[in-house]
């Protein structure tokens, strides 16, 4: 096992640099940088503009100045951001614990709901309540979640029952910590439920397919036979079974926590890694954007690691090969 | 047994016994029919062929062109219809309506003036148009006398521009982004996928490696960063659009390939590959003429499936003002003003190019899920 996480790791690394390699092609297509920007600001002489972009090595030939990006960047130094004037680190730890918040709660939310749900309407195969939940989430399997969003903020903003946006109220900062955590709980709601009700429409299919398919196997009539009561028969033998396949689903929404979201981010005003991601691209911010896009791609190739070690330990047919 | 089949194939329709089997028919007409049989792939095909003839002749059914703006009715509300003018019938018509600023509330309000009617009528001679920029007219489908009324079916957005008119010219952008997308991505996804699976060995390798690092890739990410940098080119409207189009095609060629090598793999086996080596065809065309080939039907149903999610791709990062510019519309651009909150909740109509986006989204799923039926062989009845 730990042979084989290592290997992983190791496999990584030339990953990441052709990502990185990518990324900075990329940011260079953009019409000049920040600094272009800055030129036509006539308080600012040009003698100014030219040594700061030697001291940025922005002077330089791309190629080396690729070298000195990734010098830096895996010595932990993700350089500076030039529009909110601090470092890209500090930044993007505080925009992805924000991301987290949603990530993890739009998770939650989605495996709470959709895996129960799933198991009542396969244990009430064909009935109404089956019928009419499996045509709500065809329909709402076919709203895209920037619309569903814009419909939740629009219904919010009329009724007036919760924020409109944002992760916090104004007067965030003079509240108790009870309080602060109630309020980002009140922001959360709508963008958790845009980022989830697809994701509920296709697991709680999901599940309902399973647990169908098991509840044809003999054990399961075996298990019925021997009089047990039904209670037992489907949440003992039958939804174990049926939830195993699901652990596959499992690894890998995890690895798209941090960059599912950025759209619906984006559109509620979620201070999260998405928005910086916007903003950094609006204001040809490129260091930032580029340390956005490594960040994502880091993260997204450690969430299908953890994906592949959690189906092993749960799945004992499946071994991992250093 | 045979011989009735024959003899009842050369006899016409009507002198046939009732009992006998069915004729025989070619492939492509019992897919055609296991198709018709599932109703809501006809009706997803009826919706899109609508959508798609509303769109070719977008000049002509829309009553006012892309860019015209009446900058005196900015966000009206969509215009009734009446029928009844004081007591008497006299045919579909509008009123005019006229912004007046409610001192209490500090909001504008538009309200009829119910004094005189604007009949709507058909041919009407309104805004001069280039019928697909080429030839010069002025008669649209329908539309209303006089310069002080204006019939906007869906409302006016900020520019005081008809919505309606404009989501018929933006159908040409949000309805052709995902087809011209799809045929750069078919050939490409297709070639590289079945000279990896072809070959085999170093080839193979290397193609699936570049293809695993470019999914590692977080997708929007990716996309937000594309559209991001060519957000700031200096390029006119149809350049934009073909860059568009080809940053989408580059997200989706990769998982193509990988299913056209898997199937690629199982197929290079068969006999009649073998043969058509040793008849001295070269690797190329035993790749293009004899393999790819056997995955079309896959290819046909995988991309109609694809088609909604470029739709989706292109109406989201028009949204965030990183797609097609104003004043050229499109779907996605429309609804960039329905981000802003205050705007949209004293202005629903603004969502109206969302409600189209997910009518045109669940039309092609649906059309895609009844090709996969019809394709599907292991249904065969």
């Amino acid at each position: 096992m730990f042979r084989y996480i290592l290997k992983r790791l190791i496999q990584m690394i030339p990953l990441l640099i052709f990502i990185s390699i990518i990324s900075f092609g990329i940011s260079k297509m953009a019409p000049g940088d920040f600094l272009t920007q800055k030129a036509l600001n006539p308080s600012i002489s040009p003698e100014t503009i030219a040594a700061e972009r030697a001291r940025l090595g922005l002077d330089q030939p791309v190629h080396i100045q690729y070298v000195r990006w990734a010098t830096n960047f895996v010595q932990g130094d993700m350089g500076q951001s030039f529009m909110y004037r601090t470092s890209v680190s500090s930044l993007i730890v505080q925009r992805l614990g924000n991301t987290l918040i949603l990530g993890v709660a739009a998770f939650l939310f989605t495996w709470l709901v959709a895996i129960p749900l799933g198991i009542a309407m396969a244990v009430r195969q064909y009935s109404t309540f089956d019928k009419v939940s499996s045509g709500i989430t065809f329909f709402l399997l076919g709203i895209p979640e920037f619309f569903l969003a814009l419909l939740l903020l629009f219904a919010a903003a009329k009724t007036g029952i919760l924020p409109v946006g944002g992760m916090t109220s104004p007067d965030f900062a003079y509240m108790t910590p009870v309080q602060q955590a109630l309020d980002i709980g009140k922001h959360l709601v709508i963008p958790v439920f845009a980022v989830a009700v697809g994701s509920i429409a296709i697991l709680q299919r999901r599940m309902r397919g399973n647990l169908l398919d098991v509840l044809g196997e003999e054990y399961v009539r075996t298990a019925r036979a021997k009089g047990l009561p039904e209670n037992k028969v489907i949440y003992k033998h039958a939804v174990r079974n049926a939830i195993n396949p699901l652990v596959t689903i499992l690894g890998y929404e995890f690895a798209s926590l941090l960059s599912g979201f950025a759209l619906v981010e984006i559109i509620i005003g979620w201070p999260g890694m998405g928005m910086m991601m916007l903003e950094a691209l609006q204001g040809l911010d490129m260091t930032l954007a580029m340390a956005g896009i490594m960040m994502g791609a880091f993260m997204l190739l450690v969430g299908n690691l953890l994906a592949d070690i959690l189906l092993a330990l749960v799945d004992p047919r499946i071994k991992l090969e250093a | 047994m045979a011989s009735t089949n024959t003899e009842s194939m050369t006899k016409p329709m009507s002198e046939r016994p009732q009992d006998e089997l069915p004729p025989m028919v070619s492939s492509n007409a019992r897919i055609w029919r296991r198709f018709t049989k599932h109703k809501m792939a006809v009706a997803g095909m009826w919706i899109l062929g609508v959508m798609y003839a509303l769109m070719i002749f977008a000049e002509f059914f829309a009553p006012y062109t892309e860019i015209y703006e009446d900058r005196n009715k900015s966000y009206q509300p969509p215009s009734a219809i009446h029928v009844m003018h004081e007591g008497k019938f006299i045919g579909p018509f509008i009123y005019n309506q006229s912004e007046e600023f409610d001192v209490e509330t500090l909001l504008s309000k538009y309200t009829e003036d119910k004094t005189t009617p604007y009949k709507i009528k058909l041919f009407h001679q309104g805004p001069e148009y280039k019928m697909w920029g080429l030839i010069p007219a002025n008669i649209h489908l329908f539309g209303v006398e006089g310069d002080q009324a204006r019939l906007f079916l869906f409302g006016s957005d900020q520019a005081g521009r008809d919505i309606f008119s404009r989501l018929l010219y933006g159908s040409r952008v949000s309805l052709t982004v995902g087809i011209m997308a799809i045929a750069i991505v078919i050939p490409l996804g297709m070639l590289i996928g079945g000279i990896a699976g072809y070959f085999g060995g170093w080839i193979d390798n290397g193609l699936m490696r570049i293809v695993e690092a470019l999914m590692a890739f977080p997708s929007f990410y990716l996309l937000l960063a594309l559209f991001g940098v060519t957000y700031h080119w200096d390029i006119t409207p149809t350049q934009r659009y073909f860059v568009i189009t080809a940053i989408l095609a580059l997200l989706g060629w990769t998982s193509l390939s990988r299913v056209i090598r898997g199937m690629v793999l199982s197929i290079k086996q068969q006999e009649y590959v073998e043969a058509s080596r040793a008849a001295g065809a070269n690797h190329l065309w035993v790749i293009v003429k004899h393999i790819l080939p056997q995955t079309s039907s896959w290819v046909i149903v995988s991309v109609s499936l694809m088609v909604p999610s470029y739709i989706l791709g292109e109406s989201a990062l028009s949204m965030l003002g990183l797609g097609v510019q104003q004043p050229a519309a499109s779907w996605g651009n429309m609804l960039e003003e329905a981000r802003s909150l205050a705007s949209l909740s004293l202005h629903p109509w603004l969502l109206a190019p969302g409600f189209v986006i997910v009518a045109t989204v669940v039309a092609f799923n649906f059309f895609g899920d009844g090709l996969r039926d019809a394709f599907d062989s292991k249904k065969r009845v």
